[in-house]
């Protein structure tokens, strides 16, 4: 089909441009592809910062915070640039690419294999591939997580509805109030409440207020009540 | 001279222990400071009107005096608690303090009128003190003390103790005690609380050493406002009213 030329090739030969037809290329496309994909770059580089940082002062509280949003930031990014992939997966699928004549190809062989590689390298496959195996298994956890969840919420309702609350006793304690041991239990302490009552009473003769501060000072400064 | 920030309250004697408690947790002092003071209250016996002459200071007050001392309760009486309620059949009996030969650190002690004004905050007052040592002796079958007051120009009125606890709050003295006044004469002196219901007095106070020292003075106010504020649940710490702390001497015109 048409035929297009990363950047980077490009660069090196608009020096000489023989008669090259770009007109087709969409350059516009590949551009914001390459801008999303610097995006994700630097963003995963601030990422590994931080979870560097993290790792060697995990007692920064705020650290843990920073990161998630990074991550956010990071998914939002990935998001778009999936979707610009995907509206242009024709294109790329399509598009074939290989140098132009005046490109030093012997003197950057490293660099040309590189810009025409179709297929992902072999380490990327990996994990990519355990990636997906891991996803599958997660999935499976996080439905069974719910599922016990909801067994829970389900379990804890009937508990609850066996249950009728009112007052301050458990039926033990009310049952027992009726014993008679229960009741001469309850009569001795109301009997020491009224004790205390009657104490305090006496401590304050006859549940007298305490005299006023000002009432106290006035004393004080004049001997007079 | 001393400008004294002060914050009153009360609490009745069920409070003790807890505020107690609480006061030991604040300030982390775990023993409290016992206080037993004796006062006397004495009042000039001359009144003195100067000629009011325009263009002079005619503002001239005259003031009761407070002469303060220890005390200690009777050694035969049994040792004073205060954390202990006082019912009208207890007996609290004192020693004489002037008894021949007996040696006393008195402080004489002048306060001024609080500082008038809406919004106060604490209470705050200029008190001028000094500090006599004295060696009783009788004198005509009077103590030279109480002839020293009258030679200085003061008749006793009144008198009453102080029993107590102080705590330390950074610069602050939290007092939390009780007054006594004499019951009648028997042997020793026989005392009653002034307030029967048992409760308690508290201070809280702050000595500022000069009353032009203004930055001291907003800095020992934040220092009480932040104990009112710590301590408002245990007891609600207010200000005085100003008029009570009058210790003027109102001359009749």
């Amino acid at each position: 089909m048409t035929l297009t030329l990363p950047d980077a090739a490009a660069a090196l030969t608009t020096r000489n441009p023989p008669n090259v037809d770009f007109s087709q290329i969409p350059i516009s496309t590949l551009e914001n592809i390459r801008n999303r994909l610097n995006q994700v770059h630097l963003t995963l580089r601030k990422l590994l910062d931080s979870v560097n940082i993290y790792n060697k002062l995990p007692n920064k509280g705020r650290q843990y915070m920073v990161i998630q949003n990074q991550l956010q930031v990071l998914i939002t990014q990935f998001h778009s640039l999936a979707a610009q992939l995907d509206s242009n997966s024709e294109l790329l699928r399509d598009t074939n690419v290989y140098p132009l004549p005046a490109f030093p190809t012997s003197q950057q062989e490293g660099l040309l294999t590189t810009l025409l590689r179709k297929k992902p390298l072999p380490e990327v496959d990996e994990w990519i591939e355990s990636a997906l195996t891991e996803k599958e298994d997660k999935s499976n956890d996080v439905q069974t997580d719910d599922l016990f969840a909801q067994w829970c919420m389900m379990k804890i309702q009937e508990l609850k509805d066996e249950f009728q609350f009112y007052g301050f006793h458990t039926v033990q304690e009310l049952e027992r109030m009726e014993t008679p041991e229960g009741k001469e239990e309850l009569r001795k302490k109301k009997e020491e409440e009224l004790q205390e009552q009657e104490l305090e009473r006496k401590i304050s003769s006859n549940g007298k207020q305490a005299m006023h501060p000002n009432k106290v000072l006035k004393f004080m400064c004049s001997g007079q009540l | 001279m001393v400008h004294q920030l002060l914050l009153v309250s009360t609490i009745p004697h069920s409070s003790y222990v807890q505020t107690i408690s609480t006061l030991k947790a604040l300030t982390g002092q775990l023993a409290p400071q016992e206080i037993s003071l004796y006062t006397m209250l004495t009042k000039p016996h001359h009144v003195f009107k100067p000629k009011f002459e325009p263009g002079k200071v005619n503002q001239i007050e005259q003031y009761y005096m407070k002469c303060v001392t220890t005390w200690e309760p009777s050694k035969k009486a049994t040792k004073m608690d205060i954390a202990e309620p006082v019912f009208p059949t207890d007996e609290i009996v004192v020693d004489k303090l002037f008894t021949n030969g007996y040696k006393n650190v008195w402080t004489l002690q002048i306060a001024d009128i609080p500082i008038a004004g809406k919004n106060q905050v604490v209470s705050a007052r200029t008190i001028f003190e000094s500090t006599l040592v004295h060696h009783h002796t009788s004198v005509d079958g009077k103590d030279s003390m109480l002839q020293f007051l009258d030679d200085l120009g003061y008749d006793v009125i009144n008198q009453y103790w102080v029993n107590g606890v102080q705590f330390f709050y950074g610069d602050v003295v939290i007092e939390i005690l009780k007054l006594f006044i004499r019951d009648d004469e028997k042997e020793g002196i026989k005392l009653k609380p002034l307030d029967s219901s048992n409760s308690f007095q508290i201070r809280c106070y702050r000595n500022i050493p000069k009353s032009t020292d203004i930055e001291m003075i907003s800095q020992g106010t934040k220092e009480l406002l932040k104990l009112q504020e710590h301590l408002k649940n245990l007891f609600q710490l207010e200000v005085p009213d100003r008029m009570c702390m009058d210790s003027r001497v109102q001359n009749p015109v």
